[in-house]
């Protein structure tokens, strides 16, 4: 009777300890998530899509203006870039949705790490949730970066180091390859919305936030994520490096013609995304008549499918 | 690993993404690339025909405004989305003559253009539409 | 002996403490605590919009007919495309671009207080407009519709995923969740893209702390079938300001 008493007694205990060391839930993400764009409409298909300098709210420092004036979309195109993948910024920018998994440890069921699946121009994406470091500076930079997560009470915050130089913006706004991002995704019931933060010593002058939110996908079991690309002929020669002179870039002044949006609204720069900013342009800007072009309307956005 | 099943559930995925409206493009803006408020048409041969992903291009020997001969990649939507059109990779073949209507790449010494109309006289084929 | 039952005791006493959430294994999520999460006393003070996204729809009046990212209705596009701001001045609805429908997608500053134990109010700049989010469960009864309507807040668990040996929340693992009806008609953008007095607004708040940096997210979805295909859902981003030194209350303006 007593071994049996004694028995249970450390039974309980043991209970006790392993539920007190995995007490607190976490948040599902797994499934497939829909993108809703309408709060990135001017970029994402079938918006306008941006002008190649359209800087305008981007917290853009000296050097990246410069970078991006000098730039020239047309760089894409280029034989060893065109199926070259986004860094990991890409996925609050382009027009895909999320594939989220979860790796667990066969035995204890934790996670180890989620998974982001990959798109036709951005690699698949491993967070890993186990506590291991970032590599030194000196490692190497990934297509996917290196991810690293925690929980944030209920909100899963990540890190992202060791991105290649890729994009700001679907212009020619870029970022270096030292930036780094961090993320916060936010789930509210079957809407997920990411919070990112994008710093970069070189060609950003203060950290750059934007969002992006989705719908969960209660039908499709994958989320629809283009082909893989193939090499090709895309009208670039081999030898041509598409670029702009300084101070020769044709494209400058389009924003301008086209929306009346001020010039020095176009560059971009930490002051174009505050408030106090409208004081300084309100003089400036000449509302067009009309929507010059891609205008939206009924119809044009018809129900992301699968959602409610 | 089922590589035929992956490949059936790959272009099943991409028809469905036109189907469904979802955009195919993700590879660049082309508002960036190309001036979306001209358009212009060029006459001439297919030389070569890549149907690929993420875009497939139509290069053919055309005349620029000058008169000039020149190379024109005529940029195209990605080869799952055409084959949703009932366009296959043997649909254009070299020596073709064929009309096209695009858009202009905002670098004009770059001879490139985003289709957006195609005909082939001999036979009236043909394709019109926008793409994403 | 003694020993052996005090033992007992605390092991019995630990294991039903577990059973409350092993229930959220099963599905069912415990009753969130009544106090506000920790984070909430972070929200009073100024904060400030970052404008990063869509700017040329939110910091300057875009043009008429410029409907692009919203999902609308044949009858919205026809109030679109007759939008007039001078006639708007003219009848005294130059606040109809501020009303609660958008108006935390403006470029603006916040003003966040307790107006009690049970009021969040909330005032914004831009516009001189001003909020009152009740945590009172505030039945609009006949309340006459607003700019700003009738909003009604709470702080929401997010659901548990109920992993094994039992799961629950952490206390502060809530976010603020914000339902306002009874607007007046307002618009979905400056130039013109309507909303009606049938809309319903659903935000979400959740506040990211970082050593340099506060940080408001919002999550809104308007939902109005009237003039809408399907919710319209956006999301964008505030920051915490030391002081109200950039707090500029400007009136309602139809054009600018």
């Amino acid at each position: 009777m007593k071994r049996i008493r004694t028995a249970l007694t450390l039974s309980c205990l043991v209970s006790l300890i392993v539920t007190n060391t995995a007490a607190f839930a976490q948040v599902d993400l797994t499934g497939s998530w829909t993108p809703r764009n309408s709060t990135d409409a001017q970029e994402d298909n079938p918006g306008p899509e941006p002008l190649p300098v359209d800087y305008a709210g981007i917290p853009l420092s000296d050097a990246g203006r410069a970078y991006g004036l000098l730039s020239s979309p047309d760089k894409m195109s280029e034989p060893e870039r065109l199926c070259g993948f986004y860094s990991p910024v890409y996925t609050m920018l382009g027009p895909f949705g999320l594939a989220i998994g979860r790796v667990a440890e066969p035995l204890t069921g934790t996670t180890v790490a989620w998974t982001i699946g990959g798109w036709e121009d951005l690699a698949p994406i491993t967070i890993w949730m186990d506590g291991r470091p970032h590599p030194s500076e000196y490692g190497p930079h990934e297509m996917s970066g290196f991810w690293t997560g925690t929980w944030e009470d209920d909100v899963l915050a990540t890190t992202t180091t060791h991105m290649r130089a890729s994009i700001l913006r679907r212009n020619t706004a870029a970022h270096s390859d030292q930036a780094t991002m961090r993320q916060w995704f936010l789930r509210h019931d079957d809407e997920l919305t990411v919070q990112a933060r994008i710093d970069d010593p070189n060609y950003l002058a203060e950290p750059f936030y934007i969002t992006r939110t989705y719908s969960l996908d209660h039908k499709a079991p994958n989320i629809l994520v283009g082909q893989p690309c193939i090499q090709g002929d895309e009208g670039v020669p081999e030898s041509d490096v598409p670029h702009n002179m300084p101070g020769k870039n044709p494209d400058v002044p389009e924003l301008t013609e086209q929306y009346g949006i001020p010039r020095e609204a176009v560059l971009g720069g930490p002051e174009t995304m505050y408030p106090d900013f409208r004081k300084k342009i309100a003089s400036q800007y000449v509302r067009p008549e009309k929507c010059p072009r891609v205008c939206g309307g009924p119809g044009t956005y018809p129900r992301p499918e699968g959602t409610r | 690993m089922n590589f035929k099943a992956v490949r059936v559930t790959a272009v099943f995925a991409g028809l469905l993404a036109i189907v469904g409206g979802v955009p195919a493009q993700a590879h660049h803006s082309f508002t960036s690339t190309y001036d979306v408020n001209q358009v212009m048409t060029i006459q001439g041969t297919v030389l070569q025909f890549l149907f690929r992903n993420p875009h497939s291009f139509v290069h053919m020997m055309a005349a620029d405004k000058s008169g000039k001969m020149n190379v024109w990649a005529v940029e195209w939507a990605g080869g799952a989305a055409l084959g949703g059109a009932a366009v296959t990779h043997t649909t254009l073949r070299p020596g073709d003559k064929i009309i096209v209507t695009g858009n202009p790449a905002r670098d004009m010494s770059l001879h490139r253009l985003r289709m957006r109309a195609i005909v082939r006289p001999s036979d009236g084929w043909k394709w019109e539409g926008t793409f994403g | 002996m003694v020993a052996h039952r005090i033992l007992t005791l605390v092991a019995a006493t630990g294991l039903l403490a577990v059973q409350a959430p092993v229930y959220a294994q099963f599905g069912r999520v415990p009753p969130p605590p009544k106090e506000p999460p920790a984070w909430a006393a972070d929200l009073p003070g100024y904060w400030e919009s970052l404008i990063t996204q869509n700017w040329r729809f939110r910091m300057v009046t875009p043009p008429k007919g410029d409907y692009v990212g919203i999902p609308i209705t044949a009858a919205a596009q026809q109030i679109a495309d007759t939008w007039d701001p001078a006639r708007d001045t003219a009848q005294d609805q130059q606040c109809r671009s501020y009303g609660a429908g958008m108006i935390m997608m403006n470029p603006e500053h916040l003003h966040v207080s307790w107006q009690d134990t049970k009021t969040l109010k909330v005032e914004i700049d831009n516009g001189t407009q001003t909020r009152l989010w009740h945590f009172d469960k505030t039945a609009p009864g006949d309340s006459a519709p607003s700019w700003q309507g009738i909003s009604s807040a709470s702080w929401v668990l997010r659901a548990a995923s109920g992993y094994p040996f039992g799961a629950r929340p952490k206390p502060n693992a809530r976010y603020l969740e914000v339902k306002t009806t009874h607007m007046l008609p307002g618009y979905l953008r400056k130039n013109g893209v309507p909303y009606s007095a049938n809309a319903e607004l659903t935000e979400d708040y959740d506040m990211l702390r970082m050593p340099d940096d506060q940080i408001l997210t919002l999550t809104t979805s308007v939902n109005d079938p009237t003039y809408l295909d399907y919710p319209l859902l956006l999301s964008t981003q505030f920051k915490k300001q030391a002081d109200g030194s950039h707090w500029d209350p400007t009136p309602c303006s139809a054009s600018w």
